[in-house]
């Protein structure tokens, strides 16, 4: 166990020395820890407490939120040459580069959409559903990257 | 064989007769269908069942029992919400308590028959419902409690001389404007229950005062020939126009009351606001009646509108007359939302409210009552403050001090408006409980702890009764002007410059000026000036009528003293310290007393005219009182008294000294608020999640202050949140990040805005490359 999560850290470790230099490396390991803190407080609460994300969870959560975003769209801005078309890479890892950041556009979107005074009631109730089915692709696509990558290297 | 045969045919005839009848019953609660109210063109009938017949010599008054029988089953209405309030069994959220109030021993006890926190039930005070019609009557329906069966009245009461108080069907569904509340309480104080009702209604002119007939007077009795000025008998002297030739009345019969009925009880106001600044509630704005969403049928067993009401007449149905029911529907599935609307209700959108607070939430946290401030607001209820009863006679009283809107997690778990109210009463301290004490428990082992107010008021009353003084008396104090008022008591208005520092002086005002009761004059001269003579003599001679005067009166001056001795006026020496200015004064076994004593003065200095009615000074003596009349040895437990006002606890410590402690019996006690509904536009909310998610919102963090009868700094002070059951610093850091949403905001928009773009660029290259559009990178 121990040494899967060592080979985890090695390989991220690596990975932000290739891809992310210097000052980058904070973006990407913000974007990992604060992805990390949403799916763990999002998921356990969603699954374990019958009212849901509340009190200070809930307020970490839109805290994380705000620096997920910031990093996402900064890893995108570096690193979307990487999956485009025409560069070769492996089809699976495009495909699920770009699903993850689909479903973070939603997932900020739909956070989004709540705090402002536009949408109504039901429509809320909808976004919050959407949130949760994003939130669920957006993991499944970081685990499927992660496995494909690791699989690969070995 | 004819035995059994008759026996048989007795049986079947009494089986038909009983069918007969309780169909007639059931009938009498069937809707026919007919959406119209019949003309009430009806006999009236006496509480004997016997038609009235008003051109008859001392007619009795008229009983709804069997004046409306014929039509309505009496038996069956008095099983409804107003007529029931007695029944400890009687389901639902706590409402106003009724308010047992006494200004003089500052004491206001809530209380209830039903099992509502903070209250105490009558019975634990010794209130029997003689006592509770006295006391409340005024306020009430009738029926229930006030109509005690023979073994439910007590030996005290007076229910042979009052009668009992029936159902006033009249007080809420006469039409006619001349349905007179203030009538209707007048009567009720005057303990003319069994002739309220024809009062009120106008039906004709009551007069006598059963309240001064001797306890073992009854109806038929009949008037009394000897007393023609003191103990009238009540009597019911009919307007004989209503009546026509067959002695039937016309009765403006309304199924559905005017809002004015409901709110001779049930109206709320704010304290210090103008009636022209009032807005009434947004439904009764829209055109709606009380009733169209409290209804009722013969039971009339009120909807009260709450979520989770159990109602046995309305079942289901109930739901939709709640808040939600009416705006958001019942039915929690859309597509069959058909109950949404009800009576023309908006469907509300709430545009970015998250859905928590519907959850969290009652309607009437965001909807009703005033917008919270810092300050909570005071108001004054109608049962509570006596509102709604008009006339010579004050009635209505600035105690209890309700205050509104305090935010309560209720039972269901959701946050919701309640008023609040800081109980005052004088206890026994049992087992760590405080028992109540009945205020006039408390007057009569205070003795003249409590009178300081009389005490002025009598000594200037007996100056009033001299016509010659040439003006009103008053008393000058501290920059302060104290005269009598028309209920015995004081007024005060502030003093002219002349008398700004005068600590004490009996004058005498006139309409240009005010003068010092007794002029200075030399009391070395020769001959003593007639006028100033005279002035002496009738001013200690109207003292002197003081009845409640510990000696006689006499005056000092420099040396000498004046005083009425045979009724001459006599000069002997002063036996008491040199006066250089003239000082009434009253001799006490040979000394000299002050007309009013320095603790009389220094308590009607702080009291009069204020809201609150006691001094620190008066609660510390009246505990000295009660500790040491109470524990005269005799026992060998200590008995322990206390005083609870503004949230604390008041007694004394080992030293004496006036001391407080946090006690459950100080905690205030609170009732959920209905109304005043406010426009949407004007709910909480609409400014944005700032109106209550800020550091220091009044919705979370507003102070709750004691309030009560006693002058004092030392009050239990309390946070909004804490009535909500809230983590208050989170509340306060979850109100700072607000500061930060519209940063987050932008944040979120940039990054949406940034990757949307980056896809958008993605898709347009593989559609473009799809097309051939956009050719392959080498």
């Amino acid at each position: 166990m121990l040494k899967g999560w060592t080979r985890l850290y090695e390989w991220a470790k690596t990975w932000a020395e290739q891809f992310y230099p210097g000052w980058r490396s904070w973006v990407f390991f913000g974007l990992i820890l604060s992805f990390l803190f949403l799916v763990l407080s999002g998921f356990l609460f969603a699954l374990l407490v019958p009212r849901g994300l509340y009190g200070l969870p809930l307020l970490l959560h839109v805290a994380a939120g705000g620096i997920f975003a910031i990093c996402l769209s900064m890893v995108v801005v570096w690193r979307a040459r990487d999956y485009t078309l025409d560069v070769v890479q492996p089809i699976f890892l495009k495909v699920m580069f770009w699903t993850f950041v689909v479903s973070g556009l939603c997932l900020i979107v739909t956070s989004l959409s709540s705090m402002i005074s536009f949408l109504s009631m039901p429509c809320q109730i909808g976004m919050i559903r959407w949130h949760r089915l994003f939130a669920f692709v957006s993991l499944a696509s970081v685990f499927a990257f992660l496995y494909y990558s690791l699989d690969r290297e070995k | 064989m004819k035995r059994i045969i008759l026996i048989i045919f007795l049986v079947a005839g009494f089986a038909l007769f009983n069918d007969v009848a309780s169909e007639t019953s059931e009938k009498k609660l069937q809707w026919n269908g007919s959406e119209t109210v019949p003309v009430h063109l009806i006999p009236l009938k006496d509480e004997f069942d016997q038609p009235i017949i008003p051109t008859e010599v001392n007619p009795l008054p008229f009983s709804s029992r069997f004046t409306c029988a014929p039509c309505h089953d009496y038996n069956v209405i008095k099983q409804g919400l107003h007529f029931s309030r007695a029944n400890p069994d009687l389901s639902g959220r706590a409402g106003e308590p009724w308010f047992w109030l006494d200004e003089k021993t500052g004491t206001v006890l809530p209380l209830s028959y039903q099992k509502w926190s903070g209250t105490w039930h009558p019975s634990e005070l010794g209130l029997n419902s003689w006592d509770f019609a006295l006391l409340f009557g005024r306020h009430m329906t009738g029926g229930g409690i006030l109509e005690p069966a023979e073994d439910e009245m007590s030996p005290q009461s007076r229910w042979n001389v009052s009668g009992k108080m029936e159902i006033n069907c009249l007080g809420c569904h006469n039409a006619s404007r001349i349905q007179n509340h203030s009538e209707w309480a007048k009567q009720i104080i005057r303990e003319n229950f069994r002739w309220a009702a024809s009062a009120s209604a106008g039906l004709g002119e009551v007069g006598g005062m059963a309240s001064r007939l001797s306890a073992t007077w009854d109806l038929f009795d009949g008037p009394n020939p000897d007393d023609t000025e003191w103990a009238i008998v009540p009597s019911v002297r009919y307007n004989t126009s209503l009546f026509n030739s067959n002695h039937q009345v016309f009765f403006d019969i309304k199924d559905k009351p005017d809002d004015s009925r409901c709110l001779t009880c049930h109206s709320v106001t704010p304290v210090n606001m103008l009636k022209q600044s009032f807005d009434a509630d947004v439904h009764s704005l829209a055109g709606l009646l009380c009733v169209d969403c409290h209804r009722n049928g013969i039971e009339h067993e009120m909807i009260r509108g709450y979520e989770g009401e159990v109602s046995l007449s309305f079942g289901q149905e109930a739901k939709t007359f709640t808040c939600r029911g009416c705006h958001l529907g019942t039915d929690k599935n859309k597509a069959k939302r058909t109950d949404v609307g009800r009576l023309g209700a908006p469907l509300p959108e709430h545009r970015g409210l998250p859905v928590v607070h519907l959850e969290r939430l009652s309607c009437t946290a965001c909807h009703s009552v005033p917008w919270p401030s810092k300050a909570l607001n005071r108001v004054r209820t109608s049962r509570a403050n006596r509102l709604g009863i008009f006339g010579i006679a004050q009635w209505q009283t600035e105690m209890p001090q309700i205050i509104e809107p305090v935010y309560v997690r209720n039972d269901t778990g959701k946050i919701a408006p309640h008023r609040l109210i800081w109980p005052s009463f004088w206890g026994e301290i049992v087992d760590r409980e405080v028992i109540p004490l009945r205020a006039e428990e408390v007057r009569a082992f205070a003795g003249r702890v409590f009178m300081s107010e009389e005490n002025v008021a009598l000594v200037l009353l007996a100056l009033y009764r001299e016509p010659d003084l040439g003006g009103v008396p008053v008393l000058i104090a501290e920059g302060k002007i104290y005269s009598l008022n028309v209920d015995g008591g004081l007024d005060v208005s502030d003093s002219i410059e002349d008398f700004a520092s005068v600590s004490e002086m009996w004058a005498v005002r006139t309409e240009e000026k005010i003068v010092p009761l007794m002029p200075e004059f030399d009391t070395e001269a020769e001959m003593m000036d007639m006028d100033v003579e005279v002035r002496i003599q009738i001013v200690l001679e109207a003292l002197a009528t003081n009845e409640s005067a510990p000696g006689q009166p006499a005056l000092l001056v420099h040396d000498a003293m004046y005083s009425i001795q045979e009724g001459y006026l006599e000069k002997t020496n002063n036996p008491g310290e040199f006066r250089p200015t003239p000082w009434l004064c009253w001799l006490v076994e040979g000394q000299p007393e002050s007309l009013v004593g320095e603790f009389d003065l220094r308590t009607v200095k702080a009291t009069v005219e204020e809201e609150q009615t006691l001094t620190e000074e008066q609660v510390k003596l009246v505990l000295e009182i009660l500790n040491r009349t109470q524990n005269s040895g005799e026992s060998e437990m200590d008995t322990f008294y206390a005083y609870i006002s503004g949230g604390l606890m008041f007694l004394l410590d080992k030293d004496g000294e006036l001391t407080t402690q946090n006690h459950k019996s100080a905690d205030p006690v609170t009732w959920p608020i209905g109304h005043r509904v406010r426009p949407a536009q004007q709910s909480l909310g609409v400014n944005g999640c700032r109106d209550c998610h800020r550091a220091n919102s009044p919705f979370f963090f507003g102070k709750v202050k004691g309030t009560g009868p006693l002058i004092t700094e030392r009050v239990r002070t309390r946070s909004q949140g804490s009535f909500m059951d809230l983590t208050l610093p989170y509340q306060r850091l979850f109100g700072l990040s607000f500061s930060v949403r519209p940063l987050l905001k932008i944040v979120l928009f940039v990054s949406a805005l940034v990757c949307g773009s980056i896809l958008l660029i993605f898709l347009l290259l593989v559609l473009g490359r799809i097309s051939g559009l956009v050719e392959k990178r080498r």
